[in-house]
């Protein structure tokens, strides 16, 4: 495997754990790798932002909670 | 957003930090317990209960991990020894209600409805955004539980043989929904009248700031359009990940399917929602 391949491979894995460690999915034991990964690469800092970014954007717009109405039961 | 504003200048470290506790669960809060089953109930007692498809706990379906339905205040994605003791608590006293149930005690089940009829509503509602579908699967979801809870295991917990019907019922729906390309904008309130589910949010910082609550709502459209252009599938991962906040193995467990496939799935329906709203916001 050429290493640019094992590079991209290294940014894929990356990016899965940024998702799993926003939904605190992450095992502690691959915290540092990620830490590490990151503070090297400027392409998966821009996906950690796009994730929180996205966190940020669904919290600023919660579901509706059910109304009292819509707890009834019809007829 | 920038990075500033998203807290990056001290580097990336503290924000990881900070992630880890982070991902709760949104959603209703405090929601009053006002359905009456019973006449549905009493309903299917006449009927005797058809038995096609009949739902079975199974050994697959493990010791959950996260709370049904509520928010679970996390550290470090582990429960403490007070969750982890309230939760078995709650599953004793589940479990006596069950056997109970399967004994005929309806009361004993009614109080089984009491205790979930809340969250699988607000489940449903998420999944589907239609008041009347949403109403429809909870109905049904407490039918088929009520129909076949003589063949709960205790294999599992009550809430993830509850949720793994409710999804099942949610994907139908969507399915079926996706089949006759429904507006999802367009929703039926209990009444029957249609609803802008968006602006029944309530935000004491519309009147503040009306040019931010514009954006808000300009954003949670762009958010309802990217969630519908999920697959069934991934928009159930995604629902019970994000605003349910139950664990991967949790929803593998509920959807017969195993965690690595859970994982794939909510990376995929993660990617194409940031993808789909980068699209939607240009």
């Amino acid at each position: 495997m050429r290493p640019v391949e094992v590079e991209a491979m290294k940014c894929e894995k990356a990016q899965q754990n940024i998702i799993l460690v926003t939904y605190g999915e992450l095992p502690d034991e691959q915290m540092a790798s990620l830490e590490e990964h990151l503070a090297g690469c400027q392409a998966c800092s821009r996906e950690l932002q796009a994730q929180l970014a996205l966190h940020e954007a669904l919290a600023l717009n919660p579901w509706p909670i059910p109304r009292q109405t819509c707890l009834r039961a019809r007829g | 957003m920038n990075a500033n504003a998203m807290g990056l200048e001290g580097g990336i470290t503290p924000v990881l930090s900070a992630m880890v506790g982070g991902g709760r669960a949104r959603g209703a809060s405090a929601l009053r317990p006002v359905l009456r089953l019973s006449a549905l109930l009493d309903a299917a007692d006449r009927v005797g209960a058809t038995r096609s498809g009949a739902i079975e706990s199974s050994p697959a379906m493990a010791k959950p991990t996260a709370q049904f339905g509520t928010k679970t205040d996390r550290n470090g994605g582990k429960l403490t020894e007070a969750q982890l003791d309230a939760r078995a608590q709650q599953r004793a006293e589940d479990d006596d209600l069950i056997r109970e149930a399967q004994r005929g005690d309806r009361s004993a089940f009614d109080s089984l409805v009491r205790r979930y009829d809340q969250p699988v509503l607000r489940l449903a509602l998420h999944m589907l955004s239609n008041e009347q579908d949403a109403q429809d699967v909870h109905q049904e979801a407490f039918l088929k539980a009520y129909r076949h809870i003589g063949n709960f295991r205790f294999e599992c917990s009550f809430y993830t043989w509850l949720y793994r019907i409710v999804t099942n019922l949610c994907l139908d729906h969507l399915r079926r929904r996706k089949s006759r390309r429904e507006d999802p904008a367009t929703v039926l309130d209990a009444r029957g009248d249609e609803m802008d589910l968006l602006s029944n949010i309530s935000d004491t910082r519309a009147m503040a700031n009306p040019a931010r609550e514009l954006d808000r709502k300009h954003m949670g459209k762009c958010i309802h359009a990217a969630l519908d252009k999920l697959t069934p599938r991934e928009r159930t991962v995604f629902e019970l990940k994000h605003y349910e906040g139950l664990k991967l193995r949790t929803i593998g467990e509920m959807l017969s399917t195993t965690e690595e496939t859970a994982k794939n799935t909510l990376f995929r329906a993660t990617r194409k929602l940031r993808a789909e709203l980068a699209e939607l916001r240009s």
